[in-house]
């Protein structure tokens, strides 16, 4: 296995397919690209983090794995905070690794809604399943931490159908944890699964290096202008010449890469995420959440218009949910044996723009909530609130600014007749999608069903961007699906 | 002590207590973690966080009867950003909300803070079981 590559100075690379991005999609895509026995040059903006260093601190980790420190936000009357990786494996190293596919009735209204082609849930199947090896997405063996069995018992209490959750995982013999709360080597996140596959048989990996701007010569991409650092920290430039190009470079990268390009027609004007209110439940006995697994099972009841969850639990996550109001909730802290996070994450109606502003190294993302998807969160939030403390929580704090967590049941919906306050809802999103949608439109849509961009004759799209809309469950495995069956086609194609 | 400094000692979690000779090695630890995260973030969301913080000095510094933020008693620094942060504009309270975040984030995550922790008895959970104030 080839390690990955360094600068030490100005530098030209030539490759016959260049994937640019190595999360979730561009893994994908260079793995089997790579295992077709084509020359491929992966090139990613963060730095490479092999598993034996994956920080176990989420202090740590920021800094080192995630896009802008994790201080990023989309704009608008409620801002959300978001959260998307930025190294070798992108998100797929920062999150949960939670296996889920995309709800029957959502790719069927995607198909209908996008006019897409030979996309339907018995046709991406197969996609799936070979998503689902590659990461041996699997339930966990053992028995389930109380922060999964009160999830599970409070579902049961109300009478609501819960899910348990596969994740993309193997068994280790490693003692030491990271911050996902796996074994050392045991989360089959890409830096671990399809990123050395793809290195093992012959791809190239450049990491810390930043595309400036594609190179086009009339309706073809001809590689790209990036900046690179060497192994001093110091920028290079780099020039990349390429007969094929793959962005992969996520949801909000991917659009602003080709708008710096001069490419906007349709360009992230239909960014996607899934908005979520946390709460914290406190229990007369200890949960003790640090010491166990995230809940593994999620409340399905109302999917794929809303779904319950449970939250990575560790003293410095527990904080950053009390400081969103800290005079209110900070006395809490003390009592984080007994807490536990939980969350309602819906599939919204409403949309954002990834907008490029010159001069800005980053895309500005604005985000508008339907009046649909306030209620939505309202009335996920009440319901996530009662069934906690159906189940014995003596108290349930929502992300709600200056509210002191309700302690009776009875005291939910009286609260929340109003609706959702939005002036003091604090809100989250780790999925991010849908700015460069496929559709069989080029009129309306920036891809076509198969991920080439609309103008161009040898640029596919292969990340979150081009899903059609919210999945409403984790994206991983729609985006390795619709890559894996993206890289199909060209392969096909390039016969 | 400077402004940044000082804003980010008067948000420090009163628990665990540290030992007074550990409190100012905290501080400058989790000041130079919230002044790495900006630093990190967007150029837009970086923007307005200085803008924010440059009016918290000024308004400090006039509260403050024309006293430096690093001149003054740290409860009265603590007081000065909760009534900042509590004229409910959003901006403000959101300014106070990130610095705070990423103060409580790097406090919990602080090896000392940890230690600590973990050498504590197992909490009774109390506070959480009271009714609503």
């Amino acid at each position: 296995m080839s390690s990955p590559l360094v600068i030490d100075g100005p530098a030209s690379l030539a490759c016959d397919v260049l994937v640019v991005g190595t999360g979730a999609g561009g893994a994908t895509v260079a793995a089997s690209l790579a295992n077709a026995g084509i020359d491929v040059l992966m090139v990613e903006e963060g730095p490479y983090v092999p598993a034996a260093k994956v920080p176990r601190l989420l202090s740590d980790a920021l800094p080192l794995m995630w896009r802008g420190g994790g201080l990023m936000a989309t704009l608008g009357a409620i801002p959300i905070a978001i959260a998307e990786g930025r190294c070798v494996g992108g998100g797929t190293e920062i999150n949960s690794a939670i296996f889920q596919r995309a709800p029957d009735e959502v790719i069927a209204g995607w198909a209908n809604a996008n006019h897409l082609p030979e996309f339907s849930p018995q046709t991406l199947a197969p996609f799936y399943d070979r998503s689902a090896a590659v990461v041996n997405a699997s339930l966990t063996p053992g028995p389930p931490g109380p922060p999964t069995e009160i999830l599970r018992r409070a579902g049961e209490a109300m009478g609501w159908k819960t899910t348990a959750l596969e994740r993309g995982r193997r068994e280790t013999s490693s003692q030491q944890h990271q911050l996902s709360g796996f074994a050392t080597g045991a989360k089959q996140s890409m830096s671990a699964t399809l990123i050395p596959d793809a290195l093992g048989r012959g791809a190239r990996l450049l990491p810390r290096c930043r595309i400036n701007r594609l190179t086009i010569k009339g309706c073809r991409v001809t590689g790209a202008v990036a900046t690179g650092r060497d192994a001093q920290g110091r920028c290079q430039r780099i020039t990349l010449s390429a007969s094929q190009v793959f962005l992969c470079a996520g949801t909000t990268q991917t659009p602003s890469i080709l708008q710096r390009s001069g490419i906007s027609k349709n360009i992230g004007r239909s960014f996607q995420v899934h908005p979520t209110i946390r709460v914290v439940a406190a229990f007369p006995e200890q949960v003790n959440a640090h010491r166990h697994d995230l809940p593994l099972v999620a409340i399905s009841e109302f999917m794929p218009a809303l779904r319950m969850g449970g939250s990575v639990f560790t003293l410095s996550s527990f904080a950053l949910a009390l400081a969103e109001d800290w005079r209110v909730r900070g006395r809490f802290m003390p009592d984080y044996a007994h807490c536990g996070i939980y969350y309602v994450m819906i599939r919204p109606d409403g949309v954002g723009r990834v907008r490029t502003v010159p001069g800005l190294a980053e895309p500005v993302l604005t985000y508008a909530l339907t009046e649909r998807d306030c209620r939505r969160l309202r009335d996920g939030l009440s319901m996530l609130a009662r069934a906690l403390l159906a189940v014995g929580a003596t108290r349930v704090i929502p992300s709600l600014r200056g509210h002191p967590g309700w302690t009776e049941a009875g005291r939910v919906e009286p609260d929340l007749r109003y609706g959702l306050p939005q002036d003091r809802a604090a809100l989250m999103s780790i999925h991010l999608f849908g700015s460069c949608p496929m559709g069989r439109d080029p009129d309306l849509f920036p891809v076509d069903p198969w991920g080439r961009l609309a103008g161009f004759n040898n640029v596919v799209v292969a990340d979150g961007s081009v899903l059609p809309g919210a999945p409403g469950v984790n994206p991983q495995a729609t985006i390795m699906a619709l890559a894996l069956r993206a890289t199909d086609n060209y392969l096909a194609g390039r016969g | 002590m400077r402004a940044f400094e000082a804003t980010i000692d008067a948000l420090l979690p009163e628990w665990p207590p540290l030992p007074a000779g550990r409190r100012s090695a905290v501080n400058i630890s989790c000041s130079r973690f919230v002044a790495r995260q900006i630093a990190l973030s967007p150029a837009h969301i970086r923007f307005g966080i200085c803008v924010l913080f440059a009016a918290f000095c000024i308004y400090a510094f006039v509260r403050l009867g024309l006293r430096p933020l690093g001149a003054v008693a740290r409860e009265q620094r603590a007081g000065v950003l909760s009534v900042f942060a509590f004229e409910q504009v959003p901006p403000l309270v959101a300014l106070e909300r990130v610095l705070r975040s990423m103060t409580a984030l790097a406090f919990f995550d602080h090896p000392d803070v940890l230690a600590l922790i973990s050498r504590e008895p197992s909490p009774a959970g109390n506070s959480l079981h009271t009714k609503a104030p």
